[in-house]
């Protein structure tokens, strides 16, 4: 875990002097509404490098357990480089992100509980509504390797096996409101 | 291809069948279109009256056929003879009579459609032509459509406004209608605030802290696809007219009516036409063709011809030659301006001095030609001799008149006694200060002109000068050119003509301003006829006048001419006048009078509008017919 939040560290204090970020540079701040409607609590920090590129860090957790039977506990980070073919908050955009999720799911009879890395390509619109709110549309899709224990979904579960195994799947769907600094 | 497509191409061959249908069955039918003089019915005391005769045939018992009709008794060969009654039949005449007044000829005639060219869906088109010698003119069309066709040809109208509407106009606001407006407002808020591009003030040095410009903004904000497609539309304009409108409907039809299937149609046509010239007769028919809505057009043909006679003042006209009378004045003056100089304050005439000598020999060619001219003799010399204003009036006066006798004596001694010296009239005109007010006023280079005419107002001359002295640079101007132009003699010779007897002389020359008129009066040209004609007074001028819708003046000149000599077609042309004012027992007798002096005006009197009626009323010329 921490070898990955110095990767990160050391990969935002690498590309930010290429970025040539000046002062008036809009920083945005997101929410996904669709997260936010299967109970993610979630944040997003958009930061543009250059007219066409911008560097978006959105972060996503769900401690709620909605039943024994159901629930999406998890933690994700998924930092990704978009590229914006107008201009950077403007219009459409294309964007390859990586993805680290930590996940505790219940679904029926089964809980699995275990991590995953993986990386995506995802497209989408985004909307100018005023001077400092943005709707951005994101779909993508891509590959993520994960290994996790499986158990019986009733409380103190039977442990069933531990697992590795690689899903190409869509890895991101995004409705957000995008805040301009 | 699209369901509904399959449909209306279904329809439309269903509908070009049925056309083709309606273009045969018209086409072999036998009905034309018939022209005709609006009718004038004589009750003559003939009625056809409506009767069903009877007659059958049947067979005796050997089988012989036998007729039985209806019959009447014959007094004159005392048998019973087969009657059978006709319906009634219209006898139409193919030629009439028209007048032309003030160059203008009135046509009408009644044109009759038969129910068997009028098609629901086709447009039916007459085209009336006249034809004057081998000239030809079409008059306006009249057009008559059936009810699909209307319909159709109105729906492809509304097609193409509807086209025309979905056109952006010019005038339109770009920002609104040719930008993505939210977003680019919301771009420059974003990114350039400080820019005026949506007032429409552009500034190429403004750009964004990516270093976009303000062009490269609206750019991407302009919907290219919409400016493409609007001047695409815009292109096209003319191909989607003749695409949508196959018939146009005209502006230059006289009438464009629906007219059901199944009724017939009467149009009377009524048309002014200006008089050609020698115009005396014309010819009218009509051509008419078959239009369906999508274009097709086929000839049916021409019509029977009407012809009109067309009936002229210009009859009238007198073509004999007038020749130019002169009027010459047995006393004459011939007249000479000499710029003869005198030295200052000298009278003396001195040939040495300046250019005299060229000056003198003017005033001898001149002084020969009068009194060596054997035809004329010199009654009467007056010299009158003026100056420029320089110096006093009384020095001046009395200069001018002294060098006024030089001239005198000179001419008298060159006459060798042809002119005696109590005929030699000696007029001094000191200071000539009314050819000097004219000089000035046209004089364009004075400075203070304006000045220098004020000065004229002053009567006291001595002061008048003084006054223009002061007025500097320009005296100095004065001084050169135009005073010495105000130096100059008038020699006038008052002569008369030798062995002339009267004033007034008829030449032989023929009067070409007279013909003139009267050519013009011949082409209709009226108003440029009675302007020349009009002084000399005579039937011509009268004639010109009346034409031209001056009855007055017409009037007066033909009394003048009847008072001098009796004259029938002055009478008639009166009887005219007359006539038109309402004025009609004078216009009656008058024409009688005209018919008693020439028996020609009695037919002539059927010709004009203005004489007919009153022959129609009156029962004039009756013995005509006994």
């Amino acid at each position: 875990m921490k070898i990955r939040l110095i990767i990160l560290i050391v990969l935002i204090q690498t590309l930010l002097p290429f970025s040539k970020i000046k002062a008036d540079s809009k920083l945005g701040v997101g929410l996904n509404l669709a997260g936010l409607a299967i109970g993610n609590v979630n944040l997003e920090g958009a930061i543009p490098l250059s007219r066409h590129l911008s560097l978006h860090l959105p972060l996503s957790w769900n401690p709620i357990r909605i039943s024994d039977k159901v629930s999406f506990r998890h933690f994700a980070f998924q930092p990704g480089v978009r590229y914006w073919p107008w201009h950077v908050q403007s219009g459409y955009f294309v964007s390859i992100n990586y993805l680290f999720i930590k996940y505790n799911t219940t679904w029926n009879k089964l809980r699995h509980q275990g991590s995953g890395n993986g990386i995506s390509f995802s497209g989408g619109y985004s909307f100018m509504l005023s001077k400092r709110f943005n709707l951005d549309i994101e779909t993508g899709i891509g590959a993520l390797l994960t290994k996790y224990d499986s158990y019986e979904s009733n409380r103190c579960g039977e442990y069933l096996g531990s697992y590795t195994k690689t899903f190409i799947a869509p890895l991101k769907f995004k409705i957000s409101i995008i805040y301009i600094l | 291809m699209h369901k509904s497509s399959y449909i209306l191409l279904i329809l439309n061959a269903i509908l070009l069948i049925s056309c083709a249908n309606d273009f045969n069955r018209i086409r072999n039918s036998d009905s034309r279109i018939a022209i005709s003089h609006i009718e004038k019915i004589r009750q003559e005391g003939y009625t056809a009256k409506e009767s069903r005769g009877w007659n059958f045939s049947t067979k005796d018992s050997s089988g012989k056929s036998l007729h039985f009709s209806e019959a009447v008794f014959d007094k004159e060969s005392g048998k019973m003879i087969a009657s059978r009654k006709l319906t009634e039949i219209v006898v139409t005449s193919r030629s009439s009579n028209i007048s032309e007044r003030d160059g203008l000829i009135n046509i009408d005639f009644v044109i009759k459609v038969p129910k068997e060219l009028i098609s629901d869906r086709l447009q039916l088109t007459i085209v009336p032509i006249i034809t004057e010698g081998i000239n030809y003119k079409d008059l306006e069309k009249i057009l008559i459509s059936g009810k699909q066709f209307k319909y159709l040809q109105i729906r492809g109208y509304r097609k193409f406004e509807n086209y025309l509407k979905s056109i952006i106009p010019d005038d339109a606001d770009y920002f609104t209608i040719y930008t993505e407006l939210n977003n680019l407002t919301i771009f420059l808020q974003r990114h350039l605030p400080e820019s005026r591009m949506l007032d429409g003030s552009f500034d190429d040095s403004l750009t964004t802290e990516n270093g976009i410009k303000e062009r490269e903004i609206l750019d991407h904000y302009v919907k290219k696809w919409l400016v493409d497609r609007n001047e695409e539309k815009k292109a096209k304009r003319e191909t989607m007219y003749r695409k949508y409108v196959k018939v146009p409907i005209s502006n230059s039809a006289r009438l464009d009516s629906v007219v059901p299937k199944g009724e017939s149609f009467e149009f009377y046509y009524k048309q002014q036409l200006p008089a050609q010239r020698n115009s005396k007769k014309i010819r009218l028919f009509t051509k008419y063709s078959l239009t369906d809505a999508y274009g097709m057009v086929s000839n049916l043909g021409c019509s029977d011809t009407l012809s009109y006679s067309i009936s002229s003042l210009t009859a009238f006209i007198d073509t004999s030659s007038v020749y130019t009378k002169r009027v010459v004045s047995r006393r004459d003056t011939r007249s000479f301006i000499s710029r003869i100089k005198f030295k200052p304050g000298d009278y003396r005439l001195i040939d040495t001095i300046f250019d005299n000598t060229q000056e003198i020999q003017n005033i001898n060619s001149f002084a020969n030609l009068i009194l060596c001219d054997t035809t004329i003799l010199p009654e009467k010399l007056v010299i009158t001799a003026s100056g420029s204003p320089e110096g006093s009036l009384l020095l001046n006066k009395r200069l001018s008149l002294s060098r006024g006798k030089s001239i005198a004596d000179y001419l008298f001694k060159i006459s060798n006694g042809k002119i005696s010296k109590q005929n030699i009239v000696i007029k001094d005109l000191a200071e000539d200060w009314e050819s000097l007010w004219s000089s000035v006023c046209n004089d364009s280079l004075l400075i203070n002109k304006e000045k220098i005419l004020s000065c004229f107002s002053n009567n006291d001359l001595d002061l008048r000068e003084r006054a223009i002295k002061q007025i500097k640079p320009d005296y100095t101007e004065l001084l050169f050119r135009h005073f010495p132009n105000l130096r100059k003699a008038t020699i006038q010779f008052s002569v008369i003509k030798k062995q002339m007897t009267k004033d007034t002389i008829h030449t032989k020359e023929i009067d070409t301003l007279y013909m003139r008129g009267v050519e013009y009066l011949k082409s209709k040209d009226y108003k440029n006829a009675s302007k020349i004609l009009f002084f000399y007074r005579d039937r011509n001028a009268a004639l010109a006048l009346l034409s031209e819708g001056n009855p007055i003046a017409a009037e007066g000149i033909l009394r003048e001419l009847i008072t001098k000599k009796e004259d029938a077609t002055s009478y008639y042309m009166l009887s005219m006048i007359k006539s038109r004012k309402g004025e009609e027992e004078e216009a009656v007798r008058l024409y009688k009078y005209s018919t008693e002096l020439d028996r020609s005006f009695i037919y002539r009197g059927y010709l004009d509008p203005e004489i007919y009626p009153l022959i129609q009323k009156y029962n004039l010329n009756k013995e005509l017919f006994d």
